[in-house]
């Protein structure tokens, strides 16, 4: 990597817009898919809400709201006051709505991270390095392939207290195995095509080659592992919270659920338990779908490879 | 004269895509009799294929025939519907030989099940009959009686190939249409299958379609021919009117452009640009725009195909408006580079400005490469039995190879596919640690080199890759590929190197091309880019793998024209490995003959054209088809495909294939110089008497007996020998 920084201007201009060209025309490729535009700008919308939604929530979300006559409002269906009714307790539904908003993005953003980031660097490493470095690494990915996702989890933040942030770290524990695999069989697909052989044989560094070569010809899959990795993490970690392995006191969307459940009045109270389950599924799916069709716009898609990323 | 069997009329086929409807064929008419072989030639895109397709009611279901005709022996079949031409025509009139035999034959299913598949479906004959018919056109291919009943992979490509003729023949249809039948085969394939069809159609009487990219098979085995360009037929007429008096541009640039083993000095023609995609409809010349005799009026219409001149033969059609001139003008432009050659000699001693300051323990005066003994031998995956019995018969792709490769030598080394010649490349520049022997690079052992040797020898040795499709990174401009390679060296000036890099392989002006991706360039752009980046780190060696091998004829000239030019001005040298002994000897001045991981024979390539000495060789040369439809090759007598490299043990590794084939053959021959020139490895070629008095026996290489045999050898030779 000297060789680059040592020449100053000329290389340094060149990095630069190569970057820069790949993220223009990735967001070309989005506004251009009419479909995908619109799951990207309710994934823009889900990610504002996270930023703003505290700001602009009408009340706090745990202040108990009470009638003229001063009882607690308790169960209310939605009016104007509270456009989304209350809770058992009094807390307005949409205040929980859009402060939990943040949570969930963080559950989503960090989960995905930790996946694609763990499962890149194990499935880039062994498809390249190949030999003993491989076996073990693949190895231990089968060993994580053998372990009941929810069990263990339940298992390990029990153990680790049961906390917002110990679930999500668990469920990104566990879920790069499958980035692991595909990326792998990527890497070593294109470990073998010329361009590869041809930067080798100008003499290039095994990490030169690794970033300047393998990962930009991995990186819409990779976008995508991201995505569909963020709308996992979401979904486990909203069902966890429903299960009570995690912090009732972060205000999250699978919380949220999880009271209205165990209130007892999820029946009647559908204001109260409805739109966390939308905002959950919409969020998930657009998640999935746009990474889907990015990946699809950028060109090199597989079904194969969707499929085994779970 | 024999009656009309197939007759297309202004047959002009559409493709209906995403960007709208792309005219693959335009207007297109010809006609093939009884007993008649015609050929259609053209590059990737022309048309052809679809011509092809849309006589069988085979296009893709976006394809459609918007207008003209095709009428079999008099009857309109159009618009027949796929049972009409199933129950009519397909396999009883018209068959079909595709291009890859091994996608063609059903894996699961031995060879004379899928004949009675066939048969019974198109024809009345009884289960027996339908065997007995297949068996003997596989006698007709020279392929065994028996061995019908096997599966497909059980023969080598060749003769796969020649089961799927005797599959297609031996309903005696009275067409055939072939297109690229040979194309995935070596020469020596080739020229069997041509063999073979020919000996099918004396048979038979068959009539032939033949579709190639390979302007010299035409010539050498049809009687008439159509040249086709973007979707039009360009000329057509008999190939010995087209090859005596080509009218059309694209004919004659064509022609030019096909490098000729008889004559490997002549300047090849370069026709400019790519064939271009056509939305919508055509009026104008689909030429026009490569040609460099176009002018105005050719972009406003389309030509009409007419008979060249009055008092020729009328069948000698041409789709030009400027015939006349064109070959005029086309005539003078030869005669006056044929001058400026003369005059003006290569001129040498540009090297010194490309000036390498000299690095330590390098040897700028010794040769660039010096192999020795190479021996690049692969373990093959060894079951636990094998290790037991200690059974080892690794695969020995390389065996013994020496070579040198000098300042601006440009040396050739050829054989067919898995003779070793690309385990050979990969070794020379470390991708693959060799087993055996030693390789110096000017001077020094590469296996001595440490850390900075390699990093010099990385900038110093550059390859140019087979597949300019796969050898760039999608992802990278041109600038940014041209870039790497001297970052990765630290070298200084790179606006200036990347600039004179695209100057030097013709992608001018610079700016056109330094910001687009691979994928907005064409293969031949594609291929000087990844030229470029060898030259922009400034070497000494170029390595080529088949450079050209993926291209199209045209733009394969570009290129060849260019690796040549560059040798020459650049003072380079080039090991240049291939399997196609007309762009190897157009390029090379040296030539090494590889087969089953040896060297067989190596010298001066003129020489070796002129006279092949040892029997591979000169079965190689005899299987290059010639561009001309006057020219008698006797086709090459040789059978079978080359074996694996795995357990040949001693003795020379042809001797199962060899015409000449003797006793002595069992064991290893010696390379011993022939005729002062050249190098051969056979026993042909040197005394048996003299090497057991040496003990030479023991020595694999005994050049040293070389100087006490030369005398015999002139006497040695057999006329067998030199055919």
């Amino acid at each position: 990597m000297s060789a680059s920084s040592q020449d100053g201007n000329g290389s340094r201009t060149v990095r630069d817009s190569y970057v820069v060209r790949n993220l223009t025309s990735g967001l070309r490729n989005i506004f251009q898919d009419r479909t995908t535009a619109v799951y990207f700008s309710i994934l823009l919308f889900v990610i504002i809400m996270g930023l703003a939604g505290p700001a602009i929530a009408p009340h706090q979300y745990d202040e108990v709201q009470y009638t003229d006559d001063g009882d607690i409002n308790r169960l209310a269906e939605p009016s104007m006051e509270h456009p989304l009714g209350t809770t058992d307790v009094g807390h307005d539904v949409l205040s929980r709505i859009l402060v939990g908003a943040r949570p969930t993005v963080i559950t989503g953003l960090l989960g995905g991270a930790m996946i694609i980031g763990i499962g890149m660097t194990i499935g880039v490493t062994a498809g390249y390095v190949g030999g003993t470095v491989e076996n073990v690494l693949m190895r231990m990915t089968d060993l994580v392939y053998g372990v009941p996702l929810i069990p263990f989890a339940i298992v390990l933040v029990a153990l680790f207290s049961v906390g917002f942030t110990e679930s999500i770290v668990v469920i990104g524990l566990i879920l790069w195995r499958g980035n692991a695999r595909v990326l792998r069989s990527q890497v070593l697909q294109i470990r073998e095509r010329p361009f590869i052989l041809a930067a080798k044989s100008t003499g290039a560094s095994t990490p030169r080659i690794i970033l300047k070569h393998v990962l930009p010809n991995i990186a819409s899959m990779a976008i995508l592992f991201f995505a569909i990795g963020v709308g996992y993490t979401i979904l486990i970690q909203a069902g966890l919270a429903f299960l009570g392995v995690s912090d009732p006191f972060v205000p999250s969307w699978g919380i949220m659920v999880r009271n209205a459940f165990n209130s007892g009045f999820m029946d009647v109270a559908w204001w109260w338990s409805i739109p966390p389950g939308v905002l959950i599924s919409v969020t998930v799916l657009s998640t999935f779908m746009f990474g889907r069709s990015y990946e699809t716009t950028t060109g090199e898609g597989s079904d194969e490879a969707i499929i085994q990323a779970g | 004269m024999s009656e009309q069997l197939l007759q297309v009329d202004d047959l002009s086929v559409r493709y209906h895509t995403a960007s709208g409807p792309v005219a693959a064929v335009s207007d297109v008419s010809f006609s093939i009799d009884e007993g008649e072989y015609f050929g259609l030639v053209g590059e990737s895109g022309s048309g052809k294929s679809t011509a092809a397709m849309a006589i069988m009611g085979g296009l893709a279901s976006n394809g459609e025939v918007t207008s003209g005709s095709i009428s079999y022996r008099g009857e309109d079949i159009t618009d027949l519907s796929e049972r009409e031409l199933r129950e009519k025509l397909r396999w009883k009139e018209v068959a079909w030989i595709p291009q890859g035999s091994m996608s063609s034959l059903d894996p699961m299913m031995r060879l004379h099940e899928q004949a009675l598949g066939v048969g019974r479906r198109h024809s009345d004959l009884s289960d027996e009959e339908i065997g007995g018919k297949f068996r003997d056109m596989f006698e007709v291919v020279a392929l065994q009686r028996e061995r019908a009943t096997e599966y497909p992979h059980q023969f080598s490509g060749g003769m796969q190939q020649r089961a799927l003729i005797a599959l297609a023949l031996f309903l005696e249809p009275s067409l055939i249409i072939a297109d690229e039948p040979t194309t995935a085969l070596d020469v020596i394939m080739q020229d069997q299958v041509f063999k073979y069809l020919d000996a099918a159609r004396e048979e038979l009487a068959t009539s032939m379609l033949l579709i190639t990219h390979d302007i010299s098979l035409v010539f050498e085995s049809c009687d008439r021919m159509g040249v086709m360009h973007a979707g039009q037929l360009a000329e057509s007429g008999s190939v010995r009117d087209v090859y005596d008096s080509p009218r059309h541009p694209y004919t004659f640039l064509l022609q030019g452009s096909f490098p000729d083993i008889r004559y490997p000095e002549r300047d090849l023609e370069v026709i400019e640009g790519d064939p271009p995609q056509l939305l919508g409809d055509v009026a104008e010349c689909t030429f026009a725009d490569r040609c460099p005799f176009a002018v105005e009026e050719c972009r406003e219409l389309a030509p009409p195909l007419e008979p060249v001149e009055a008092g020729e033969d009328p069948d000698h059609r041409v789709a030009c408006i400027r015939s006349e001139e064109a070959y005029d003008e086309y005539q003078q432009r030869r005669a006056d580079a044929d001058e400026a050659t003369g005059r003006e000699e290569i001129d040498t001693g540009s090297k010194e400005a490309a000036g390498t300051a000299a690095t330590e323990g390098f040897d700028e005066d010794a040769p660039l490469f010096e192999v020795r003994n190479l021996e690049k031998y692969f373990d093959r995956n060894r079951s636990l039995l094998d290790s037991l019995f200690d059974r080892n018969d690794p695969v020995q792709a390389v065996d013994d190879v020496s070579l040198t490769l000098s300042e601006t030598d440009a040396r050739g080394v050829i054989g067919e596919s898995g003779c070793g010649k690309t385990t050979l490349l990969k070794t020379l520049v470390g991708l693959e640690s060799p087993t055996g022997g030693e390789i110096l690079f000017k001077g020094r052992d590469v296996a001595e080199f440490g850390r900075t040797d390699w990093k010099r020898f990385r900038s110093d040795v550059q390859l140019i890759f087979q597949d300019p499709f796969n050898s760039l990174d999608p992802k990278f401009t041109v600038e940014e590929t041209l870039r790497e390679p001297l970052a990765v060296h630290s070298m200084d000036d790179r606006d200036r190197r990347v600039r004179e890099a695209c100057e030097q392989v013709g992608l001018t002006p610079p700016e056109r091309y330094l910001g687009r991706l691979p994928d907005q360039l064409s293969g031949g752009e594609k291929q000087r880019v990844s030229i470029a980046r060898a030259l922009v780190v400034d070497p000494d060696v170029l390595l080529a793998d088949e450079p050209v091998s993926m291209l199209d004829v045209s733009t394969q000239t570009a290129v060849l024209e260019l690796l040549s030019d560059l040798v020459e001005e650049l003072g380079l040298a080039m090991l240049y490995i291939s399997h196609d002994l007309s762009t190897v000897s157009y390029v090379c001045n040296e030539i090494d003959v590889m087969y089953l991981g040896r060297v067989v024979e190596s010298g001066p390539t003129a020489d070796i054209l002129a006279d092949p000495k040892h029997p591979y060789s000169q079965a190689l040369i005899n299987a290059v088809p010639v561009p001309d439809p006057n020219a008698d090759r006797e086709r090459t007598v040789m059978e079978g495909a080359p074996r694996e490299p795995i357990g040949v043990g001693d003795g020379c590794r042809f001797r199962d294939r060899c015409p000449d084939a003797m006793e002595v053959c069992e064991r290893t021959p010696h390379t011993v110089p022939v005729d002062g020139t050249r190098d051969v490895a056979c026993h042909l070629y040197y005394d048996h008497e003299s090497e057991t008095t040496d003990g030479a026996a023991s020595d694999p290489v005994a050049d040293d007996a070389g100087d006490g045999t030369t005398d015999h050898q002139a006497d040695e030779q057999p006329a067998g020998g030199g055919n």
